[in-house]
């Protein structure tokens, strides 16, 4: 089945815990995972990318900082 | 919205929930000493035992050779009497050592508040204390991936020998017509505490994660499959085969409903700027508006313009609801079952355009290709309107099974 292995997307961890963590049939294991917890990993994916936009940010201000520093020298 | 705004609920979650987990290490390490201290206290017991009971076997073995003689000869009484307050001694040096577990107990359980009823009894049995093979066999817990049907073979490349806990392969568990999809794990990895830790972990989640996707999709390259929630743990086999039992109707059910079937993704965005660019041009509430705003002084013609910017920011909001749900009809219509899923906001997906539809479809294999020819059309009709279309997938049917809280079964 060729369809199987075309992806049409790399599939994004967002995408992943939509459905992996998210959804899926729920059995009362000794381990389970609780919605408290789901909601601890979307916040942990929401500071992560929010850092990283952040880190992105800084460096590009620094990176506009060097370039003025140049021209200025 | 950023991180380190104090006001966001999720933050103040995210800090009570830092404080429990480290609250948690806390209860681990007094859990770690108070365990320590039980070997200790057993390892002392066990070497006044030991001279206690070689002695005592001794005695029994010189009791029996020279059981003929104490009828007529009188030293039996005195050795009697001689070995009598040596067993007495013993025992109150055992009661002397269980007396200080307890004090030991009490005192680690009062300092710390805590400390159960369960707890307070183990002095009492030392016996109870787990051997280390006990101990080893405890540290082990069995992962299930999901629920397959017998009747496929061995799946194309066979089953992974590196489960999600890589030191241990997957496996196949049988009960009647179904399976279950198992590995081995590690619960200095996957126990319930722990877990909470690791999911902090953004590395860990994603290895994770993945694997247990590539186990489900691997799985279930030829067959109908019932994908179960990520970290999933039984202690024991034969908890698993209890749990295949007692939900054999469901899984079986649900197996032939899913067979044949696949789940795919579809996410619509919304890019603002061009919608507004085209509202402008084609509503005419705003064409209204504007036509208004030309005749008027500039001091009302301000007040207008914002009114017009609340205007257009609700057309906007109507028109994107409103093609998003055509989009998910018409994919519906080529699906058995359709859900939809909560929006991924930008903080999440990381891009400037707004998710207006996160759908999931049920898709049969012979309508495939009509569902794939609906998303084209879709794509290009909407997409001046600056709506994208966005497809992942084949998935295994994670959202056509049932969730916590619902009826899955007649229970």
């Amino acid at each position: 089945m060729s369809d199987r292995v075309a992806r049409e997307k790399e599939v994004t961890l967002l995408d992943l815990v939509d459905r992996v963590l998210n959804k899926g049939v729920f059995l009362w294991g000794e381990v389970t995972l609780s919605v408290a917890d789901v909601d601890l990993v979307y916040l942990g994916l929401k500071v992560m990318l929010t850092s990283v936009e952040t880190a992105e940010q800084m460096r590009d201000k620094h990176l506009l900082q060097a370039d003025s520093d140049e021209k200025a020298a | 919205m950023t991180a380190n705004e104090k006001t966001d609920p999720l933050v103040d979650r995210l800090i009570h929930r830092l404080i429990t987990a480290s609250d948690g290490r806390v209860t681990g390490i007094i859990q770690e000493a108070r365990d320590e201290a039980l070997a200790e206290v057993k390892s002392i017991i066990k070497e006044v035992l030991i001279p206690a009971m070689l002695e005592q076997a001794l005695r029994e073995l010189g009791e029996t050779e020279s059981e003929p003689m104490p009828e007529d000869e009188a030293p039996a009484q005195p050795q009697e009497a001689a070995t009598q307050p040596d067993e007495a001694s013993v025992e109150k040096e055992i009661e002397a050592i269980k007396r200080k577990i307890a004090e030991n107990e009490r005192v680690l359980s009062q300092s710390q508040g805590f400390g159960s009823s369960e707890e307070d009894a183990v002095p009492n049995h030392p016996a109870a204390v787990e051997t280390p093979n006990q101990r080893m066999e405890e540290d082990y817990g069995y992962y299930v991936y999901a629920v397959v049907a017998c009747d496929g073979d061995q799946p194309l490349g066979g089953l992974p020998t590196e489960g999600i806990d890589p030191a241990f392969p997957v496996y196949f568990m049988a009960y009647r017509s179904i399976q279950a999809v198992v590995s081995k794990v590690s619960l200095q990895e996957f126990g319930q505490e722990v877990l909470e830790t690791n999911l902090n972990d953004m590395a860990w989640l994603e290895t994770k994660v993945r694997t247990h996707q590539d186990v489900a999709e691997t799985v279930s390259a030829d067959r109908a499959l019932v994908p179960l929630r990520f970290c999933t743990v039984y202690l024991t086999e034969s908890r698993v085969q209890e749990a295949l039992v007692e939900r054999y109707d469901d899984f079986a059910n649900a197996l032939a409903r899913l067979k044949g079937k696949q789940e795919w993704g579809v996410k619509v965005y919304c890019d603002g700027n061009s919608l507004m660019q085209r509202v402008r041009d084609v509503s005419d509430r705003v064409k209204e508006l504007e036509a208004e705003m030309a005749q008027k002084p500039s001091g009302v013609a301000y007040f207008m313009k914002r009114k017009m910017e609340e205007v257009i920011a609700e057309e906007i909001e109507r028109i994107s609801d409103e093609y998003a749900q055509s989009g998910h009809d018409r994919l519906s219509h080529h699906a058995q079952e359709s859900d939809i899923h909560p929006l991924q906001g930008k903080e999440l997906t990381d891009r400037k355009e707004a998710m207006v539809l996160n759908g999931a479809y049920l898709v049969d294999e012979d309508d495939l290709a009509a569902f794939r020819a609906e998303l084209r059309n879709l794509g290009v009709e909407h997409g001046d309107l600056g709506f994208t279309y966005e497809l992942t997938g084949p998935w295994p049917p994670y959202s056509f099974v049932a969730q916590p809280g619902e009826t899955w079964a007649d229970e």
